[in-house]
């Protein structure tokens, strides 16, 4: 559509497009594109990158590229379904505490601010100490982590937009109130609310690799980018592309989802402003 | 320029440039100002009237906005011509301007009586007694109460017609040759623009300043203007007294105005309406741009804009009915 | 005071007999100003205060005032899309203030409004086509086929070609864009319209137009208005009976000539002189008022007008006029009379 045009003329949109197909495609077909089995230990331990391991092996002697690749599969099925728990939640809570105001708005940002008030690493470490380590209960408080400032999004927008005179006019007309919210309030949020899902999803792998990294999130032997790092650590000196690639691989991700994000947001914001 | 003109524009053309296109907002502007007279320019949304009066004191934005035609004489000098600095010594001192929104015009942050003694500061360097003074007594020129005390406020605490005036005080601080105010009253109510025309048409003879008027407001023309230039999507149309464009007009547009506006009033009676409306700036065809909407339009209004001529005692006018009987 | 102006206003057995569509009766709207660490109510806005008048089938009944003055407000309350905090809205021989939301909501078919900005009236992401179903998909149960008709015949009404169904808000002028809220407005056929400053957003040559439509439309569909405005020379033009609001009062009520005619309120006398003569040259008798447009979160005490009235005296200060009947419908408060 239009969109993806506007996207791909922009530079850094189309960087961030680019880097994101990329990461999706790696996810989305990682046994065609690993040449081993992730979890498999060769007796070649900590071997520099060469011909038959290109980014080399790790301390038990696992195949780190496909390791990474694997690992694109867990960072995209954690963002995306944890970002999905959020931003589902947190339109459902922003629409009611928007629409509705009055005691529901109050009780629904109260507990949105005690959710705020804690930094989301922090938070999503304790729901996953509480729960216990896997992957499960990773994506659940990751998940959890999201909702407040979806809530927060969608209410501020909800709130722009129901002062719009169109709103009063729906009214005036009679229409009932939950009609107003999915045909009129609603199509008119989903651009701030997709630019925020997409800064969400890089803020969730982040998440995902720093739990990992604590030792709290993905369990070895399966790869995550974050807990690749944790194990490199004792061995970072012998062999450094054991750190090295999956720092990589986080920071591009991270990166290529930001600048996505920057780059629609910039696209949508002003033709939202063009419309009027 | 003859010795009672004050400002006289030539043949003024402003370009917008986009990645695009060129395209002309403002077309061959000339009229002029003459000295102790309030000139009005009337016209509707989008018919360059604005423009043309940020340009005088070169306040277009640049890019995308261009002049990229004509002359400003002003007092001698063709205003085009000066650089940036020595525009600012004109402005706000030999030529001032006021805005439509009073409150976002003056810094929240500052009191009023430090932003009048800026405007004093910057081109004069007074002491600071002689700066409040001048100050306090511009204040209680415009018919402002308690003058001393509103030294001391800021813009939030006054009302919108306060803070009009507060701006006509700002403009008149360094006694200017000229005024120009762009739709000074559009956002006040009816009784308070009474106060506020009521003042501008006292500056004539107090200040020996002539302004320039700019409205959509045919009532406010009536009121406060000697001349009028009326403005159609980027062109003057016509120039005259306002007696001449009120009871005889000459160009179909002005007459179809004052007609709209007039018949308001012979009760609950069709109004006359000028049917249509103002085309935008890239669909206009090539000839006069009144074509679509005029109902005495020729053939030959469709292919050729006709030029802004004279036709006697200052009266000017574009249009085919009329040129070719032209009595210079 | 309705009693006054509008006798017939009551409920007589068969509201067919009424001359009068809508009768409001002591209307009040005040909004709380809240402030302080536990936002608190601090005050309040006195909106509309007192507000009583009527108006007869096909007529039109304008409210005008300067900003802050409680036109719109009234205007919105008497629809509730602002809820009253007292008073009585009859409409056709019943008091809707009483309804449940759901009745209310079914009463809205023959209740509607226009808006002052065609830009913000209509939502941009719908086609035109769905913006003039909704109103017949949420009040009758005719078939999509039905429902089309009705949209190609309502936009041929207002002057625009039915083609346009398709193409979106912003794709249309201010002038346009206003026809289509009118059209939204009279699709499900409503005895009263509420015109909320239909023309104060749109350039004097399409004004002219959309004023003529109303008028036009009026005749056609039989309609009653109420229309706000603060320009008195579109009201005086189309108006049969015209109330003037000061501080979320009616300070003087008329019909249209009579009120142009023998303006008693010292403020209407203030307010038609400031209005600029149109005729070079005469210059009028002007009374300028001192002082600015009061807050109606601070009201003065006694007449809400003795600050900035001439005429003022002691008794203004403290004590509030009552009204006053001049002629047949023409009424003003003010302790002069």
């Amino acid at each position: 559509m239009g969109l993806l045009k506007e996207l791909l003329h922009d530079k850094i949109g189309r960087i961030g497009l680019i880097g994101v197909f990329i990461v999706l495609l790696t996810a989305l077909f990682a046994p065609l594109i690993a040449p081993h089995d992730p979890v498999e230990m060769f007796p070649q331990l900590r071997e520099a990158p060469g011909k038959s391991f290109i980014m080399g092996t790790d301390n038990f002697g696992r195949d780190v590229f496909s390791r990474i690749v694997y690992g694109a599969r867990v960072s995209i099925m954690v963002g995306l379904i944890s970002v999905g728990i959020g931003a589902s939640l947190g339109i459902v809570l922003g629409l009611a505490a928007g629409y509705f105001s009055g005691w529901l708005d109050n009780i629904i940002m109260r507990l949105m601010d005690i959710l705020f008030a804690f930094p989301s690493i922090l938070l999503a470490l304790s729901i996953v100490s509480v729960l216990g380590p896997d992957l499960q209960n990773t994506i659940i408080a990751i998940g959890i982590v999201r909702i407040p400032i979806f809530t927060r999004t969608v209410r501020a927008e909800v709130l722009s937009v129901k002062s719009q005179e169109y709103i009063t006019s729906a009214r005036s007309i009679g229409i009932k109130d939950s009609r107003i919210i999915i045909r009129h309030i609603m199509p008119n949020i989903i651009s701030p609310f997709l630019v925020q899902a997409t800064l969400s999803l890089s803020s969730a792998i982040l998440v995902e690799a720093s739990l990992s990294f604590l030792g709290l999130g993905i369990q070895p032997p399966n790869p995550s980018w974050g807990s690749m790092l944790n194990e490199s650590r004792k061995i970072m000196e012998l062999a450094p592309w054991t750190a090295l690639y999956p720092a990589i691989a986080i920071i591009l991700t991270i990166l290529s989802f930001n600048l996505l994000g920057d780059s629609l947001r910039d696209i949508l914001d002003p033709k939202l402003r063009n419309i009027e | 320029m003859s010795k009672n003109e004050l400002l006289q524009i030539e043949d003024l053309t402003i370009e917008l440039r986009t990645k695009k296109n060129r395209y002309n907002l403002v077309e061959e502007v000339s009229f002029s100002v003459g000295k102790k007279e309030v000139f009005g320019i009337v016209g509707e949304s989008g018919c360059g009237k604005s423009v043309t009066a940020y340009s005088i004191i070169n306040l277009l934005t640049t890019p995308p906005l261009y002049i990229s035609r004509g002359r400003i004489n002003f007092e001698g000098t063709d205003l085009t011509e000066l650089s940036n600095t020595e525009m600012r010594k004109i402005r706000g001192n030999a030529i001032s301007m006021i805005f439509q929104e009073p409150m976002t015009a003056l810094d929240p942050l500052f009191t009023i009586g430090q932003q009048l003694k800026e405007i004093l500061r910057f081109h004069y360097q007074l002491p600071e007694e002689v700066m409040h003074e001048r100050a306090v007594d511009i204040l209680k020129k415009v018919e402002i109460p308690r003058a001393e005390q509103l030294m001391k406020e800021y813009p939030h605490q006054l009302s919108g017609g306060m803070l009009q005036r507060v701006m006509i005080a700002m403009a008149l601080l360094n006694k200017p040759k000229l005024l120009i105010a762009d739709e000074p009253t559009t956002a006040l109510d009816v009784t308070i623009q009474a106060q506020i025309l009521d003042l501008i048409n006292g500056l004539k003879e107090r200040f020996d300043t002539s302004v320039i008027m700019i409205t959509h407001d045919l009532g406010v023309i009536s009121e406060t203007c000697d001349r009028v230039a009326v403005f159609y999507a980027g062109h003057v149309v016509e120039v005259s007294d306002v007696e001449t464009i009120f009871s005889d007009a000459m160009h179909p547009y002005t007459k179809g105005l004052v007609r709209s506006v007039t018949s308001l009033g012979e009760k609950r009676k069709e109004l006359y309406t000028i049917p249509g409306v103002v085309p935008s700036i890239d669909t206009m065809g090539k000839g006069c741009r009144f074509y679509d909407r005029c109902s005495r339009k020729m053939e030959r209004c469709r292919d050729v804009v006709p030029a802004l001529k004279e036709y006697g005692r200052g009266h000017m006018c574009r249009c085919w009915l009329f040129e070719g009987s032209e009595h210079e | 005071m309705a009693g006054d102006i509008c006798a017939d206003a009551g409920f007589l057995k068969d509201p067919s007999m009424n001359k009068s569509l809508l009768a409001v009766e002591g209307l009040r709207k005040y909004f709380p100003l809240k402030g302080g660490v536990f936002n608190k109510t601090i005050g309040y806005v006195r909106a509309v205060e007192e507000v009583s008048f009527c108006v007869n089938k096909k007529e039109t009944f304008s409210l005008v005032g300067e900003s802050g003055c409680g036109k719109s407000t009234t205007g919105r309350t008497i629809l509730r899309l602002e809820e009253p905090d007292e008073g009585r809205i009859i409409f056709n021989g019943e008091d809707i203030n009483g309804y449940g939301k759901e009745s209310m909501r079914r009463m809205r078919r023959h209740m509607q409004m226009v808006f002052q900005n065609p830009y913000n009236s209509l939502n941009p992401r719908m086609k035109i086509k769905a913006l003039l179903a909704e109103p017949l998909q949420t009040h009758t149960v005719l078939s999509s086929k039905e429902i089309r008709g009705k949209i190609d015949e309502m936009l041929e009404r207002v002057g625009l070609s039915a083609s346009y169904k398709e193409r979106y808000a912003h794709q249309f002028s201010g002038g346009q864009r206003q026809r289509i809220s009118i059209a939204r407005a009279l699709i499900t056929n409503p005895a009263l319209v509420i015109a909320d400053e239909p023309t104060s957003a749109l350039d004097v040559s399409i004004q002219s137009q959309i004023i003529n439509l109303l008028m036009q439309l009026q005749d056609e569909l039989e309609l009653t208005y109420v229309f706000i405005s603060h320009d008195l020379n579109v009201v005086r033009h189309i108006s049969s009976v015209v109330g003037v609001m000061y501080l979320g009062r009616i300070v003087e009520q008329a019909p249209t000539e009579e009120l142009f005619a023998r303006p008693s309120h010292p403020y209407t006398q203030a307010l038609l002189s400031a209005v600029p003569s149109l005729l070079p040259g005469k210059k009028k008798e002007r009374i300028i008022l001192s002082g600015d447009v009061p807050n109606p979160a601070d009201p003065p005490k006694g007449c809400p007008f003795h600050l900035r009235c001439r005429y003022a005296m002691d008794r203004c200060r403290t004590e509030l006029p009552q009204s006053v009947a001049l002629s047949d419908g023409h009424w003003a408060s003010c302790h002069l009379l």
